[in-house]
C-alpha cells in the first residue's frame, strides 16, 4: 500500500497552517479558502479535525465526472485536469465529504493532489497531526496503545 | 500588493459613514503595521490630550504586512488608542484568528471615530462594510455575544468584541477576539465601549500576496524549521504554556508575593505553575493562526467549587491572582482568569488591583463594609468573586474596576498601588532582576513586560546569559529589546517567535514578503522610530515620569539570591536616556527626531 | 543536598525532586544524573561536545544561576537547593 495522509484529530492545534501552505503551494497565494484541507473546529468538544480529499478507492469524483477530467495518479492521488474541467460541478455534489472546491482565482474546480507526492500539509504540520505515511509500514496508534502499557506496566528506564 | 493588502476602512460611528481608503504606503514603509502603522495614524490625527473615553479618541485595528501569510506565527494584530488605565498612547496586540481575516477580507486597519448614540457593530463581508444594530448584544458577555454573532452573520465569521466590562467603562477592559485572545491591557475595551462599538465580526475571502514567493517560502519553512528546533517553541511552550515560567522565576527568587509585600519567593508557587495545569487541568495546547509554537492552554476544571473551562492562564495571569494575591489553589485561579476573558478583562490589572485591596484590607484602610466581606491574602474564593463583581459592575467591583492605582488613591496610599504611570507591572520583581525594572520604568504603555522582555537574557539566558543583579548592559539591552518587540508587533507576527528566531530570519520574512533590499538595520530602525513616535505622543500628553513605586526602590528583598537588594533603577536610567539620544530628562531631542524622520 | 526537576525534565526523571549528598561540584553531579538517568539525561546537560553546560539546561544554586558562580566548577554543599529547568519562556 502507498503512503497516504492520515489524521490524528487529537493532535490538531487549530494552527491552519496546513490551509496556509496548501493555498500557497497551488496558488502561490495565502488564502484558506483556496486550500484543499480545511480544519473544522468544535468548540464545546475542545477538538479540531484537519477534513481534506481521501482519495477513496471508488471514487466517486472521477466516476461522476462528464468529461474524464479527474483521472488517477502514480501516487494514488486522483488529480483534476484544469484543462479538462468544465466546471459543471457534479463533482462537488458527487464527493460525500464535501472536500471539492471552486477556485475563483483560476475559475476551475480544485482538490487535493497530495502535492505530486510530498503532500505540504504533511510536511509542515506543527503537531503531527496530519501526517503522510504508509499505514503498513508504521503501526501507529497500534504502537501508542503498547506503549502507554510499556510505562504503566513497564521498569523505570535508566538505560 | 504584497504583504499589505491596501485599503483602510474609515468608519464614523457618529456620522454611520464608511470610506475605503487607500493604505498611506510611504506610513507603512516606515512604520510598518499593526503598533507602528496605527501609532502613526493616530498621532497624526489625534490630540494627546484628548479624553481618552470621549468621542474625540480614535480606536485603531491594524494588522501587519505578515498578518495572514504562511510567515511564522502571522496571525497578529493590534488595536490602538489613548489608553483609559494610564493616559499614555495604548497599543495592545492580540493573536488568534481574526487579524488574518481582516486581511483576506481586503482591509490592513480600520479606523474608528467619534461615537454611536447607540449600540452598534461592525459588519464585513469581504467588500460589504455595514454599520448594524446591535442592541440586543448589549450587555452580553463576550462568549454570548461571539455566539450570537455567528448565528446572525454566519459560522465563518471572526468576531471581535467587548464584554459587559467594557460597556461600564473599566480602565483595564479588553478586547476579545476568537473568544479566547485578548487586546487587553490599558482599558482599549472600554474606549471601544464608550463609543458604543460593541464588536466587530468579519469574513474574508481574499488573498493575502508575496512579493517574491520562492524566496518568501525558503524564509518561512527556514524559520519555522528554527522554531521547531528549538526547545522553547518546539518543546516547552507547546506542553506546558507560558504558565512554565512560574518555577523558574520563583526559584530565581524572582516571584512578587503579596502585592510585593512579602518579598519575592512563593513556597507554594509550583502549585500554581505549568506542570501543575498540565497535570491537572490541560485538555490540549492550542495554536492561533500558522503557529508552529501553539502554546494556548485549553483548560478543563473538572469538578469543585471553581468547576469551569475556557483557555489559559497565561503566566501574568496565573502569577497576578496566584502568588500575588497569596493565591495557591490552582482551580480558582483557572476560573477567575475563565472570567476575565468572558467579561472582557485584563486579569494581571485585576489580579494586581485585588492584591492591593487585600493589603490595604489588611492595614485597615479599607472599611469592610466597602468590601462585602473581610479581605486578606491568600483566599482563593475571594479572588474569584471580586472578579465576578467587577465584571457584573456591581459593590466593591465598581471600585475595582478602576485599577489599582485609582483604588489605593482612594483609600491614602497610592504608593501602595504597584503600578507604573498607573498600570500594573506584572510578574517579575525588579529587585532581583535589575533589567525589566528599568523596561517597567520606560515602557510607552506604563507598567509592561512584554514590550521589552530582558527576562530573556537574564533569567533564560536567550540570546545569552547576563547577571540578573548587576546593572551594568542593562540599558543597551533593553533598548534592543525595545526595538525589535516594537518592529515585531508591527509586523503581525507573534513576539513568541523570538525564542528560536533573530532579527536575520524575521527581516528576511519581511523583505520577501513586500519585495524590499533594506538591511536587517534598516529594518530594526522601524522599531526605535516607533518607540520615539510613542515616547513624543506620551511627552505632550503630558504622561508622568519615568520612575517606578517606593516599594521597589527602598523595601529590600529579605531573603534569596537578591537578599538585601532593591531597584537600582537610577543606575540605569540615564544611561538608557543616552544611548536612546535623549535628555536627561527622557526626551527624544530634536537631532534625534530628525535623524529618524519624525515629522508631526 | 535536593535536586528538584522541572518542566520536561520530569519526562526523563519521573519525578520532581530527589536527595542526594552533596557532589563537590556540577561537574560531578552532571555525571551522577547522567549515570543515573541516561543519555537523553547527559544530552541536555551537556553541550554537545561535553565541555560546557547546554542549552537545554538552566541551573539554579540557592536561586543563582550557575553561569554567575564558577560553570561547572561551581561547589556544593549539603544544604543547597539545586534546581534544574530546561530552556522555557513565556511572556
Amino acid at each position: 500500500m502507498s503512503k497516504q495522509l492520515i489524521v490524528n484529530p487529537e493532535k490538531c492545534v487549530s494552527c491552519r497552517t496546513c490551509e496556509l501552505m496548501c493555498s500557497f503551494g497551488h496558488h502561490n497565494t495565502f488564502n484558506p479558502r483556496l486550500s484543499a484541507v480545511t480544519v473544522i473546529n468544535y468548540e464545546a468538544a475542545m477538538t479540531s479535525v484537519p477534513v481534506m480529499c481521501m482519495q477513496c478507492e471508488e471514487a466517486a469524483c472521477m466516476k461522476v465526472c462528464p468529461v474524464g477530467a479527474i483521472s488517477q495518479d502514480g501516487n494514488g492521488a486522483f488529480v483534476m485536469d484544469p484543462d479538462k474541467c468544465i466546471v459543471c460541478k457534479m463533482c462537488m455534489s458527487a464527493c460525500p465529504l464535501g472536500n471539492i472546491s471552486f477556485s475563483p482565482i483560476t475559475k476551475k474546480m480544485f482538490k487535493c493532489d497530495l502535492c505530486g507526492g510530498d503532500p505540504k500539509c504533511a510536511k509542515y504540520c506543527p503537531s503531527n497531526a496530519i501526517q503522510f505515511i504508509d499505514p503498513a509500514e508504521s503501526p501507529g496508534r497500534k504502537k501508542a496503545v503498547a506503549e502507554r502499557f510499556k510505562d504503566v506496566f513497564g521498569e523505570v528506564v535508566t538505560e | 500588493m504584497n504583504g499589505w493588502v491596501g485599503t483602510i476602512l474609515r468608519v464614523d460611528l457618529a456620522a454611520k459613514t464608511i470610506k475605503k481608503e487607500p493604505l498611506n504606503l510611504k506610513d507603512a514603509r516606515d512604520y510598518v503595521g499593526g503598533r507602528g502603522l496605527g501609532t502613526k495614524y493616530f498621532c497624526d490625527e489625534v490630540d494627546p490630550k484628548v479624553e481618552p473615553l470621549s468621542p474625540e479618541n480614535k480606536l485603531i485595528f491594524m494588522s501587519g504586512p505578515l498578518t495572514g501569510t504562511g510567515a511564522a506565527s502571522a496571525g497578529r494584530y493590534e488595536v490602538v488608542a489613548k489608553a483609559p488605565l494610564t493616559g499614555t498612547i495604548g497599543a495592545a496586540n492580540s493573536g488568534g484568528y481574526f487579524g488574518p481575516e481582516l486581511k483576506y477580507a481586503g482591509y490592513d486597519g480600520i479606523i474608528f471615530e467619534n461615537s454611536s448614540d447607540s449600540p452598534v457593530y461592525l459588519y464585513i463581508n469581504d467588500d460589504i462594510v455595514e454599520i448594524r444594530d446591535a442592541n440586543n448584544l448589549w450587555g452580553k458577555t463576550v462568549n454570548e455575544a461571539t455566539d450570537m454573532l455567528n448565528g446572525e452573520c454566519g459560522e465563518s465569521f471572526k468576531v471581535s468584541c467587548i464584554g459587559p466590562t467594557g460597556e461600564n467603562g473599566c480602565l483595564f477592559s479588553g478586547i476579545i477576539n476568537d473568544k479566547h485572545r485578548a487586546a487587553g491591557r490599558g482599558g482599549l475595551g472600554a474606549v471601544m465601549g464608550s463609543k458604543k462599538l460593541k464588536a466587530l465580526a468579519v469574513r474574508g475571502t481574499g488573498s493575502v500576496n508575496v512579493a517574491r514567493p520562492e524566496k518568501f517560502m525558503d524564509a518561512i519553512v527556514d524559520a519555522r524549521a528554527k522554531l521547531k528546533a528549538h526547545p522553547v517553541g518546539g518543546a516547552g511552550l507547546p506542553a506546558y504554556g507560558s504558565n512554565v515560567l512560574v518555577n523558574i522565576i520563583n526559584e530565581s527568587g524572582g516571584l512578587p508575593v503579596s502585592n510585593w509585600r512579602d518579598g519575592a519567593y512563593f513556597p507554594d508557587a509550583a502549585a500554581i505553575g505549568g506542570e501543575s495545569l498540565a497535570e491537572k487541568y490541560l485538555v490540549k495546547n492550542k495554536g492561533c493562526f500558522g503557529c508552529s509554537i501553539s502554546c494556548a492552554r485549553v483548560t478543563r476544571v473538572p469538578d469543585g467549587p471553581f468547576k469551569s473551562s475556557g483557555e489559559g492562564p497565561e503566566y501574568e495571569a496565573a502569577w497576578a491572582y496566584g502568588a500575588d494575591c497569596g493565591v495557591s489553589d490552582l482551580a480558582a485561579i483557572c476560573k477567575a482568569n475563565f472570567l476575565c476573558n468572558e467579561y472582557g478583562m485584563d486579569p494581571i490589572t485585576l489580579g494586581s488591583t485585588i492584591a492591593c485591596a487585600m493589603e490595604l484590607s489588611e492595614m485597615g484602610a479599607i472599611p469592610e463594609s466597602d468590601i462585602g466581606f473581610k479581605l486578606k491574602f491568600g483566599d482563593p474564593q475571594a479572588i474569584v468573586d471580586l472578579t465576578e463583581a467587577v465584571g457584573k459592575n456591581e459593590g466593591f467591583g465598581k471600585i475595582l474596576a478602576l485599577g489599582s492605582y485609582r483604588l489605593a488613591e482612594k483609600y491614602g496610599h497610592p504608593e501602595l498601588s504597584m503600578s507604573v504611570k498607573k498600570q500594573e507591572m506584572p510578574a517579575y520583581d525588579a529587585r532581583a532582576i535589575q533589567g525589566i525594572g528599568l523596561e517597567y520604568a520606560t515602557s510607552n504603555r506604563g507598567g509592561c513586560h512584554v514590550r521589552g522582555y530582558v527576562i530573556s537574557p537574564e533569567v533564560l539566558g536567550v540570546p545569552f546569559k547576563v547577571d540578573p543583579l548587576v546593572t551594568e548592559g542593562k540599558a543597551g539591552l533593553l533598548k534592543l529589546f525595545q526595538d525589535l518587540t516594537a518592529l515585531i508587533d508591527s509586523l503581525g507576527i507573534c513576539l513568541f517567535t523570538t525564542f528560536g528566531l533573530g532579527l536575520p530570519e524575521i527581516a528576511s520574512q519581511y523583505r520577501e514578503a513586500i519585495g524590499s533590499n533594506e538591511s536587517d538595520e534598516e529594518i530594526l530602525l522601524k522599531g526605535e522610530r516607533i518607540w520615539n513616535l510613542e515616547k513624543h505622543f506620551n511627552i505632550a500628553a503630558g504622561v508622568e515620569k519615568d520612575t517606578l513605586p517606593p516599594r521597589l526602590l527602598r523595601e529590600k528583598l529579605p531573603e534569596g539570591a537578591a537578599e538585601g537588594r532593591v531597584s537600582e533603577l537610577y543606575e540605569m536610567l540615564s544611561e538608557y536616556y543616552e544611548l536612546r539620544g535623549w535628555d536627561n530628562e527622557g526626551v527624544p531631542t530634536p537631532d534625534k527626531v530628525e535623524a529618524l524622520g519624525i515629522k508631526l | 543536598m535536593k535536586i528538584k526537576f522541572f518542566a520536561t525534565y520530569r519526562d526523563i526523571t519521573k519525578c520532581k525532586e530527589i536527595d542526594i549528598s552533596a557532589t563537590p561540584d556540577i561537574r560531578a553531579l552532571f555525571n551522577l544524573l547522567s549515570d543515573n538517568y541516561g543519555t537523553r539525561m547527559r544530552e541536555k546537560l551537556y553541550t554537545p561536545d561535553g565541555q560546557g553546560i547546554g542549552e537545554d539546561a538552566i541551573i539554579l544554586v540557592n536561586g543563582r544561576n550557575v553561569l554567575h558562580m564558577g560553570g561547572l566548577d561551581s561547589a556544593l554543599k549539603d544544604s543547597d537547593i539545586v534546581s534544574v529547568f530546561p530552556l522555557v519562556a513565556g511572556g
